[in-house]
């Protein structure tokens, strides 16, 4: 056993300067890097994400309500060892210098905010971040009010009977989402001042929240005890309740991070598959010596074995820290992104590298070993034989291993059998178009366009030697094929995800909302808009209404799902046109019948969940009376354009029944935000809502995901381009010869070389096609189905992808190749 | 030298013969047709003797010398070897067979790159599990004048280096078989003339059994018999009277 591991050591010593080893050694720790780096970096992501949704509501956990909650309650959260703050917000007019405004009013108490950020700044316009809110007597105004009211810093002003100073200016909150519900500027006081105010009387519209603290099993507890004696009016807020831009941001990049990551793995393993075939067969010979003197195959293969385990142990231990660097250097990035990131571990649990490890064992197993397995079979005839084995044939067992592994790992990662069988359908379809552009090579190099080629042309030669050996030229092609369409797969992917999220948030995405406009507003304000030379996202009616019926049948009995739109009003409108972000999914804009009942058309998500098809005739309660409407189309909507969106979208005319009011949303410079105070003064009634602060971090987001996006991607090319130098590694022997030959013969060294160089140029020409076209295809399923976009032709790619393959292919091939050619004949025949 | 025997000719009666071979046939299946390379060999070895089967390129003889060491098996007939019928055999039990009883010297030496020239000696002793490997690869290397070569891999050896620690490869387990393919056909003519004298020399020390392949008449003549081949045939057979003990290994003939 002892000398087995000392032999297995040192032949892998002697053969590290064999390409096929260095090969088989790169391609394992690029898998193990690849897959290291993308779960160190996911797993530290989702515990940071949920430390993250915290500071979003403003704690571990909030529990809402409308009236104060029993002192019980908060007596056991403190037994439980949970830390408790409170707040209680209401609204309130505001008064100073004379001057009034509405404004939405948050008390809170010294322990505020348990979680996120407070920020605010002082006289000096320094933004500070403040662990809590005002002492007694004190207020912070958002901006917009000191201007508003025409006040400045430290003056009083008065809400209610209380007068408080104005002590700084409120930025930020953490636990204010941009739900309609913060319509008016905001103010910060103390909790203990508002008895004072007599604001609150009995009947007073409040909203009291409790923010909760503590370790996991703490809140499980409280939350366990709690839940039950909850009222419907009273909410729990848990991490789930985080942003949901942020978060389908997050969960869009995590899932492309592991398709990336998956094939990366897949592709690391065709290179480990290709070298370790090339180093069985430079094993052969010495395999039929051993065998000759009397070695049995159990001894063989535990030889290999140990090979095996000793590279995987160097391979895996390189992977590991290659990867934990990359995971460290993404994590940095991402620190922008969510901060509390800096605050997790890299490797918090050792467990996170159980899957590289197990993932390059069964790379190894699947891919390297079966190889080694079918030369340890080689007959020991084969000493007698003046020529080595050139080629190994391919056992039933490794194809199904790898076939076994390939779904193995896909699955591992993808948890999809949909996206599985879409990825594998892309590899037949590879396939297919491969064999379909090399039938036409093999016929046009027939036709007359070859006669007309000279005898003595390089191209000639090239495209003569690939088809010579078409079966060969059909695995190489195939493989490098497979290769590049996961690189297709990948750039398309990219390509879209950046793409899309540019087109949905231009540098002039909307981040202001005006709702609650009266129509005879309308006229006015689009004036002003235009005036200040603000773009708006277009004006649309919106009536609120609730969904009560499907098909006759109430909704409380129709779906069962507990579905969140069902249970409060919706934002109904109408428009004629489509807007210019949705898509028809299926179904008719607006059919041209006049049927009595009007059309409505759904959004796909809410369509998906309430089970609604085309024809369903969904009735709506809108104030104390209800219309009908038939499902006409299902849409798609793109949320997180910053533009108005609907659920429902009615046929015009349908709502001409009931009064509404319209909404819109435009861009709005930083350096023109006194431009709301002209639109509040103007137009009282109409509600602001600025977003311009989550457009600014989405926007962020973008730009750092992005470089994540590109390193995966790098390691995507990187894996391909150690398979396409595995492949060209795999005909080494036999081009040796063929070289030699021509040489011998008298070829030219240019000549010979171009040949070369163009052999491998065709080759990764029809490759790289027959990668783009099936990456086209996949994609065609594969984009809505992951990435949630649509799906549009990428014509960039069917010329840049071709060409950069054929050059690549070309170029790596003679490089490698340059030493056969540069070997006098005489030594290569020998 | 040490004594340690690890090859069990003595525990063959030695009546029996070292190789018998009866209606051996060989053929193989190319391009679609069966193609015929030995047809019907009939040979039997006595131990200790020694044989040389000569023939020109093509006429069965490599192929005969696999069938003949169980490397291969006869598509019809049977072979033993001191007493064991390889047919009968799996390959794994062939090649545990072939480590008892055989030794090869080979036209391209066949030393493992991997593993040095101490190494590739002990390497068929360790695959037999002797416990003195080290000590008797040690002792043949230095009775073949490579002492100081024990560590050296064989890209660092020279051609008549190589095939001397091919040669203590051969003969550290003590075989009861010697088998020799153009044991000087990558060799010049002095080297070779060398590697000759030490295999027979050693061959004498040991009382092996030995088969050669060879195109060298001249070398051919060391042998007791002379088994021809003519297209997959052994066609005559001729002994020869008296060793020609000087004689040099001929010139080199290239097929």
């Amino acid at each position: 056993m002892n000398s087995q591991v000392k032999h297995a050591a040192r032949a892998l010593w002697r053969d590290r300067h064999q390409f096929s080893l260095r090969l088989l050694l790169l391609a394992l720790i690029l898998a193990v890097m690849s897959v290291t780096a993308i779960v160190v970096v996911s797993a530290q992501l989702n515990t940071a994400m949920q430390l993250s949704a915290t500071r979003f509501i403003g704690a571990d956990r909030q529990l809402q309500s409308p009236r104060e909650i029993p002192d019980a309650w908060l007596a056991r959260a403190t037994s439980e060892n949970l830390t408790v703050a409170r707040a209680l917000e209401f609204s309130s007019m505001l008064s100073g210098a004379g001057r009034f405004q509405l404004v939405a009013v948050k008390a809170v108490d010294d322990a505020y905010p348990l979680k996120g950020e407070l920020i605010a700044s002082d006289a000096q316009a320094q933004r500070v971040s403040l662990s809590s809110g005002p002492d007694k007597g004190r207020i912070w105004l958002q901006q917009r009010l000191y201007s508003l009211l025409d006040i400045d810093l430290n003056e009083a002003v008065t809400v209610g009977a209380l007068a408080l100073q104005a002590e700084r200016v409120l930025e930020q909150e953490p636990d204010v989402g941009f739900q309609l519900g913060g319509l008016s500027p905001r103010v910060l006081m103390h909790i203990d001042d508002v008895a004072a105010t007599g604001v609150v009387q009995p009947g007073s519209r409040l909203t009291w929240r409790y923010y909760f603290n503590g370790s996991a099993s703490d809140l499980a507890a409280y939350e366990n005890w709690l839940q039950p004696q909850l009222e419907k009016t009273q909410e729990w807020l848990g991490i789930s309740e985080g942003r949901p831009a942020i978060a389908r941001a997050l969960s869009k990049t995590e899932r492309y991070l592991l398709l990336g990551a998956s094939l990366a793995v897949l592709l690391a393993c065709l290179a480990i598959a290709m070298a370790a075939r090339q180093y069985a067969l430079e094993q052969a010979d010495a395999i039929a010596v051993m065998k000759t003197l009397g070695a049995r195959s159990h001894y063989l293969l535990l030889r290999f074995g140990w090979q095996l385990l000793l590279l995987g142990a160097g391979g895996i231990a390189a992977g590991l820290l290659l990867g934990s660097a990359v995971a460290a250097w993404a994590a940095q990035i991402l620190t922008n992104w969510v901060p509390e990131i800096a605050n997790v571990p890299l490797i918090a649990n050792g467990q996170v590298l159980v899957l590289p490890v197990i993932t390059s064992l069964m790379s190894l197993l699947c891919f390297a070993w079966p190889p080694l397995r079918q030369v340890s079979q080689v007959p020991p005839m084969q000493v007698l034989r003046e020529d080595s084995i050139q080629r190994l044939g391919i056992s039933r067992l490794s194809v199904l291993l790898a076939l076994g592994g390939i779904s193995g790992l896909l699955w591992f990662y993808l948890q999809d059998a949909l996206l599985m069988a879409l990825l594998l359908l892309g590899l037949v379809l590879a396939t297919g178009v491969l064999l379909a552009l090399l039938w036409a090579l093999a016929v046009f190099a027939r036709s007359t366009v070859m006669g007309w080629l000279p005898l003595s042309s390089a191209w000639r030669h090239a495209a003569l030697a690939l088809l010579r050996q078409r079966g060969h030229s059909l695995t190489q092609g195939a493989v490098l094929a497979l290769a590049l369409m996961l690189v297709a797969v990948l750039t398309i992917a990219r390509v879209s995800l950046l793409d899309d999220w540019k087109t949905q948030l231009p540098d002039a995405a909307p981040n202001h909302f005006l709702i609650n406009i009266a129509p005879h507003e309308m006229e006015a304000l689009t004036t002003l808009l235009a005036e200040q030379k603000l773009e708006s996202a277009g004006i649309y009616p919106m009536v609120r209404g609730r969904l009560s019926h499907i098909n006759d049948e109430s909704v409380r009995v129709a779906v069962t799902k507990d579905v969140a739109a069902l249970n409060r009003e919706l934002n109904l409108t109408w428009s004629a046109a489509l807007p210019e972000d949705n898509r028809l999914l299926s179904g008719q804009w607006w059919p041209d019948t006049n049927t009595e009942t009007k059309g409505v058309s759904v959004e796909s998500r809410l369509a998906d969940r309430l089970g609604l098809q085309l024809g369903d005739r969904l009735r709506f309660a809108i104030g104390g009376s209800s219309m009908s409407a038939v499902v006409t189309s299902i849409r798609s909507v793109q949320w997180e354009s910053m533009r108005p969106n609907f659920y429902m979208i009615f046929e015009p005319g349908a709502l001409d029944a009931f009064p509404a009011t319209y909404i819109t949303s435009f861009h709005l410079p930083d350096d023109q935000k006194e431009v709301l105070n002209t639109l509040a003064m103007n137009f009282p009634s109409v509600s602001i809502l600025e977003l311009d602060q989550v457009v600014a971090k989405v926007r962020q987001i973008v730009e750092q995901v992005s470089a994540m996006v590109q390193l995966i991607l790098l390691l995507i090319v990187l894996a391909a381009l150690l398979v396409m130098s595995a492949l060209i590694a795999a005909t080494y022997a036999e081009r040796k010869h063929t070289v030699a030959l021509l040489r011998t013969m008298g070829a030219k060294r240019p000549f010979v070389q171009w040949s070369q160089f163009l052999e491998f140029f065709i080759l990764g020409f029809v490759a790289g096609l027959s990668a783009v076209a099936a990456a086209e295809l996949s994609m065609w399923q594969l984009q809505e189905q992951l990435l949630d976009t649509a799906f549009t032709p990428h014509w960039s790619v069917w010329w840049q992808i071709p060409l950069a393959t054929s050059l690549l292919a070309g170029i790596m091939a003679s490089v490698q190749i340059r030493q056969v050619v540069k070997t006098s004949p005489m030594a290569s025949l020998r | 030298m040490t004594s340690s025997h690890r090859g069990s000719a003595l525990q063959s009666h030695p009546s029996t013969p070292a190789i018998e071979a009866k209606g051996v046939r060989k053929s193989v299946v190319a391009a679609g047709r069966s193609l015929d390379i030995l047809h019907g060999i009939d040979l039997t070895v006595p131990q200790g003797e020694s044989v040389a089967i000569v023939g020109r390129s093509g006429s069965g003889k490599t192929t005969l010398l696999g069938l003949l060491a169980g490397l291969d098996v006869p598509t019809e007939g049977s072979i033993s070897l001191m007493g064991k019928a390889l047919e009968q055999m799996n390959e794994d039990e062939r090649a545990a067979h072939r480590a008892r009883q055989v030794g090869f010297v080979f036209q391209s030496f066949h030393l493992l790159p991997a593993m040095t020239a101490l190494e590739n000696v002990m390497l068929p002793l360790e695959l037999l599990g002797e416990p003195g490997a080290l000590t008797i690869a040690r002792d043949f290397l230095s009775e073949l004048g490579l002492q100081d070569r024990l560590d050296s891999f064989p890209s660092q050896l020279s051609g008549g280096e190589q095939q001397r620690v091919a040669l203590a490869r051969a003969f550290a387990a003590r075989p009861a078989l010697l088998f020799a393919d153009e044991p000087t056909g990558n060799l010049d003519a002095d080297t070779g003339a060398e590697i000759i004298e030490r295999l027979f020399a050693l061959n004498a020390q040991q009382g092996t059994t030995l088969v050669m392949v060879t195109h060298d008449e001249a070398l051919a003549q060391r042998c007791r018999r002379i088994e021809k081949m003519d297209s997959g045939q052994l066609v005559s057979t001729s002994t020869v009277e008296i060793e020609q003990p000087n004689r040099s290994a001929g010139m080199e003939l290239q097929g």
